[in-house]
């Protein structure tokens, strides 16, 4: 565990490269699914959660429906073995 | 011995009756081909008995009663071999080869994947495009393609894009890039770019097969059927047509509705021409009324 005077590194995880990326626009209507990173220029990650999916089908239906809008950006971590 | 002079006597009757007895048949069939191979296995049948039962007082009156039959029973198997290749046509083929390519095509044009990818993905997966082929058909560098196959085939297991027939809601979803691909394969085999080969006709009718696998999963679907029709007329040109002109009349715009693959297909691989635009530019509409013949 990494230490400072202060405080502690707590839950972490190492995603996996860019060109592994999904992308969920859940602005208007119908949400879009496309490949890649969404995040050019001023965009900012707003939060993340790590959730458990067997496949990329069902990361993408919790993505699809979920609550907050805007967009998300799926991302596999590295799984350390 | 008796068999060499029966032999000799079937000669003499062939020589005779043979003529006579092919006229018979055609008039009571109407059709030539089969009277005059009825005609021959009725003889074959005769050099079998006559040198063993003797030849009869009547040999072109046995001919002709041989022959009759061998047509009725040919008619016969006819009509059963055209009822089983209606089942066969008919019963749906779910299972397999065929549902393990449309799984293929379905992870092949995930919506994860971007639509260059999905599309040399698929040409290179199910209809077995080369490295240069698919450059060719892109207008790039074959480095540039192999680069695209290494990079989708990593974002598969990488994102875990899974090898899966989705549910009706995700597939309709789908069907878009995948009709898109289909046709891509459809015209590869309709104008191949390979030479030597002007038209593949395999690739066409597997394009076409595919797309009638995704009819009938997706029955309620009207585009599959579109792109089916479309299939269909254009199979049904002279080759010299396509070859001079283009391999597409403009109806295929009912079947890529988003306008993705048009924007973004090359034109080395899709060529429009509006000298061959239907009248109503449409073929949804001769979808349905098709279908009986699909």
């Amino acid at each position: 565990m990494v230490r400072s005077a202060s405080g502690a590194a707590g839950h972490g995880n190492q995603l996996q490269g860019p060109e592994t990326a999904t992308t969920v626009v859940l602005r208007g209507g119908q949400p879009i699914v496309k490949d890649g990173l969404f995040m050019e220029g001023k965009e900012i990650v707003g939060g993340y959660t790590e959730v458990e999916a067997a496949d990329l089908d069902e990361a993408l239906e919790m993505a699809m429906a979920w609550p907050g809008g805007g967009t998300v950006e799926i991302r596999p971590v590295v799984v350390q073995r | 011995m008796a068999g060499t002079l029966a032999q000799a006597a079937a000669a003499d009757v062939f020589r005779e009756a043979a003529a006579r007895v092919t006229a018979a048949l055609i008039r009571r069939f109407g059709d030539f081909d089969l009277a005059e191979g009825c005609v021959q296995d009725a003889m074959v049948a005769a050099l079998e008995t006559w040198p063993r039962d003797g030849v009869l007082e009547r040999p072109a009156a046995w001919l002709t009663t041989v022959a009759t039959r061998r047509a009725l029973n040919r008619l016969q198997r006819d009509e059963r071999y055209r009822e089983k290749l209606a089942n066969v046509a008919s019963s749906p083929r779910d299972d397999g080869e065929g549902d393990d390519r449309l799984r293929l095509i379905l992870a092949c044009c995930h919506p994860g994947l971007s639509r260059e990818a999905q599309v040399a993905l698929t040409l290179r997966a199910v209809a077995g495009f080369t490295t240069a082929e698919l450059a060719r058909a892109f207008v790039a560098s074959e480095a540039t393609i192999a680069q695209r196959l290494v990079r989708a085939k990593r974002k598969i297991a990488a994102a875990g894009i899974p090898f899966r027939i989705p549910s009706e809601v995700e597939l309709g979803d789908r069907l878009t890039e995948v009709l898109d691909v289909l046709y891509l394969i459809f015209n590869e085999g309709h104008l191949s770019t390979r030479a030597g080969a002007p038209s593949k006709r395999d690739l066409a009718e597997e394009a076409a097969w595919l797309a009638r696998l995704v009819c009938r999963l997706l029955p309620s679907e009207s585009e599959p059927m579109g792109l089916l029709a479309l299939f269909a007329t254009s199979t049904r040109l002279p080759p010299t047509w396509t070859a001079t002109t283009c391999s597409m009349p403009r109806g295929a715009r009912c079947c890529t509705s988003s306008g993705g693959a048009r924007r973004r297909t090359p034109r080395s691989v899709v060529r429009w021409s509006s000298q061959r635009t239907p009248p109503n530019g449409r073929c949804s509409s001769g979808a349905s009324s098709n279908r009986s013949n699909l």
